[in-house]
């Protein structure tokens, strides 16, 4: 029970950072999933081998990037994937921008609340329940393109709001 | 991209948008991944969105975003309010691996044989597919209606399990790894591998390492456990959230307000009100818990005069402080390798395997000899430590009798005096000792000749009668290790 504990105690603040990572470098939210369910497991059965003095985020770190890249190599339709030496460039980018990455999700609540209700409510949907496109379409009686589109647009529209917030956009 | 014009960027940002969406072309993706080698300012939009996209899934409190119009979940309607909530945005720890289906497996087939039918719940006709969940224990002490579960059933997602009363008890394990022990009366939605919704009742939840991020959903608000031990008591318009170890995240969903959250770490509790939209904190643990508590600690029931303690009650030295008319029952310790030493006729218990450093040991000599005739590896087994103990105020005599169920089989009931440095008679299952044979299953204990113990014929219940006076009667029920958290 004391070393579920311990890994426990780790992995929870690095867990956003490992599904970051994931979710960055991955397309679909479920390869995300995958990803991270991958990995949790992997620094489980490893834990013993984790060095106690060092940083476990780090350590985790090594890992799901490993498992990315073999998600890449493996599992990706071979125009889209991303090489070895790419994802280790934007891992980098990633690791260094960190205090800007928080500044953005502190202004992507305000973007939120901007949007309109229906644009809202769609988000709500696909993210915060984790809806499928064709399940939203089937509710609110749109077509699953047409709610493809609406997502699509509001999340460009998200991220361009933050843009204006930080005064970097267009 | 300092030097690109607004055109170039918004190119760009549909461009990382196509790749999440993976309907880019191939030429634009070759064109794209050129870009993204050469310019770090690419890279960085890139890791921008990719950063949105996750708090997206995983944080941001989009329902929140306006106080007006927050319940996502209320313009589909009541009845389809089940329908949205199918998946979680944790989803990231629903998917199974092959080391859980394969553990999963193995739970499936090693546990089949127990006992057999039992209670409750109405349920569809699936297509046979990897399950989000099987029953791997049920416990009733009551006749089940017609409609009937039975060990080994696979839950599929969105399969509804219904209880009709308190005395029914099942464990459902998810692929994920993640237990729920449900009480009745109670129903519970099987969401995914890795979540589920409570309508009404009371559960206890594990979740071991592989499976943090497991959700319960409850009226009107969700508890994500971070891996830990805990228990929920769902009703029609407040939910009781108790934490025995570990983390959890509370949230209550409000029609007019945010959303209110908390954190509870172990021994922590609270109420969420649902009339209120108030997290409120409690001072104790609500006592519609206690059942559920003590079977999850392994006991399935309790009748007659005794009672269940949840902490360890001081030992003999303090042989007047908290005398009781009834038996107090309580678990001493988890996972102690039990050997059987018949050369020196003792019963070895550690607290580890030969040669770790932390290994701490109890030796029990028997006051009669024993004889096994088992292989020494088989000797040797772990199992959990309960004491059965009455304790009386002075110069008082008690006679009280009862019995306890364990949710696992008993190795040996040992009768002792006080601290049990003197154990003098036990008794035991005869396959665990093949020289009980000779020995009779109904045994006198230590300190009076009234005292008697027994142990059923299913292995499962100690029976006894105890009578003290001025002083302690104990009984050490050692039973085979019932492993909570690694399943």
């Amino acid at each position: 029970m004391q070393k579920e504990e311990e890994f426990i105690r780790l992995l929870t603040p690095s867990y956003r950072a490992i599904y970051a990572y994931a979710r960055t470098l991955l397309p679909s939210v479920a390869d995300a999933e995958d990803c991270v369910q991958e990995t949790s497991l992997l620094l489980w059965r490893k834990f013993d081998e984790f060095d106690r003095s060092g940083s476990f985020a780090r350590w985790a770190r090594g890992f799901v990037r490993r498992i990315v890249k073999n998600y890449h190599r493996k599992t990706r339709p071979h125009y889209l994937s991303l090489d070895d030496d790419l994802i280790d460039r934007l891992m980098r980018v990633q690791a260094g921008s960190q205090e800007l990455l928080e500044l953005r999700r502190e202004r992507l609540l305000e973007c939120l609340g901007r949007l309109s209700s229906a644009d809202r409510k769609l988000i709500g949907f696909y993210y915060e329940h984790g809806e499928s496109v064709a399940k939203i379409a089937e509710q609110i009686h749109r077509t699953p393109a047409a709610v493809y589109q609406s997502l699509r647009r509001t999340r460009l529209s998200l991220f361009r709001c933050v843009d204006r917030y930080l005064k970097k956009g267009d | 991209m300092p030097n690109t014009t607004a055109h170039e960027r918004s190119e760009l940002l549909s461009d990382i948008e196509d790749w999440h969406s993976g309907v880019m072309s191939e030429a634009d993706a070759v064109r794209f991944k050129e870009l993204l080698r050469n310019d770090v300012h690419a890279c960085q939009i890139f890791i921008e969105y990719g950063d949105m996209l996750t708090h997206l899934s995983l944080e941001a409190d989009i329902a929140a975003a306006n106080a007006v119009d927050v319940r996502i979940a209320d313009a589909l309607g009541g009845s389809q309010t089940a329908s949205i909530f199918s998946r979680h945005r944790f989803g990231a720890m629903i998917a199974l691996t092959c080391a859980c289906t394969l553990a999963f497996g193995v739970l499936y087939f090693s546990r089949k044989s127990g006992p057999a039918a039992v209670a409750v719940a109405p349920r569809s006709v699936v297509a046979e597919q990897p399950p989000a969940a099987i029953i791997t224990e049920v416990v009733s002490r009551v006749g089940g209606p017609a409609n009937v579960l039975v060990l080994g059933t696979r839950l599929q997602s969105n399969e509804v399990l219904v209880l009709d009363n308190e005395q029914q008890f099942v464990e459902l394990s998810f692929s994920s790894s993640a237990q729920l022990v449900v009480q009745g009366p109670a129903r519970l939605v099987v969401e995914t591998g890795n979540s589920a919704r409570l309508d009404s009742g009371r559960v206890v939840g594990v979740v071991p390492p592989a499976a943090v991020g497991f959700l319960l959903k409850v009226p009107n608000g969700e508890v994500r456990d971070l891996g830990t031990e805990f228990a929920v008591d769902a009703r029609q318009t407040e939910t009781d959230v108790a934490v025995l170890t570990g983390v959890v995240d509370c949230k209550l969903q409000s029609a007019e307000r945010k959303p209110a959250r908390a954190t509870l770490s172990g021994q922590e509790q609270l109420r969420m009100d649902f009339q209120s939209a108030a997290l409120i904190s409690l001072d104790a643990r609500p006592e519609s818990l206690d059942r559920i508590i003590v079977f999850h600690n392994g006991i399935a029931g309790i009748s007659g005069s005794a009672q269940w303690l949840q902490q360890i009650p001081p030992l003999a030295s303090e042989a007047d402080r908290y005398p009781s008319s009834l038996a107090q029952i309580y678990l001493e310790r988890q996972k102690l390798h039990v050997e059987w030493n018949e050369d020196r006729s003792e019963i070895l218990l550690a607290t580890a395997d030969p040669g770790d450093k932390s290994r701490k040991t109890t030796r029990i000599r028997p006051e009669v000899t024993f004889k096994s005739q088992r292989p020494a590896e088989a000797n040797a087994g772990l199992a959990d430590c309960y004491f059965i103990r009455l304790k009386t105020p002075t110069k008082r005599t008690l006679k009280i009798s009862g019995s306890v169920t364990f949710r696992e089989e008993i190795i040996a009931a040992l009768t002792a005096a006080e601290t049990l440095n003197a154990t003098d008679e036990f008794v035991s299952r005869p396959d665990f000792t093949a020289d009980w044979k000779a020995n009779p299953s109904k045994s006198r204990g230590s300190n009076d000749p009234e005292d008697v113990v027994n142990i059923s014929p299913d292995g499962k219940t100690v029976n006894f009668t105890l009578q003290s006076s001025a002083a302690s009667d104990e009984l050490r029920i050692l039973v085979r290790h019932r492993d909570r958290t690694a399943r």
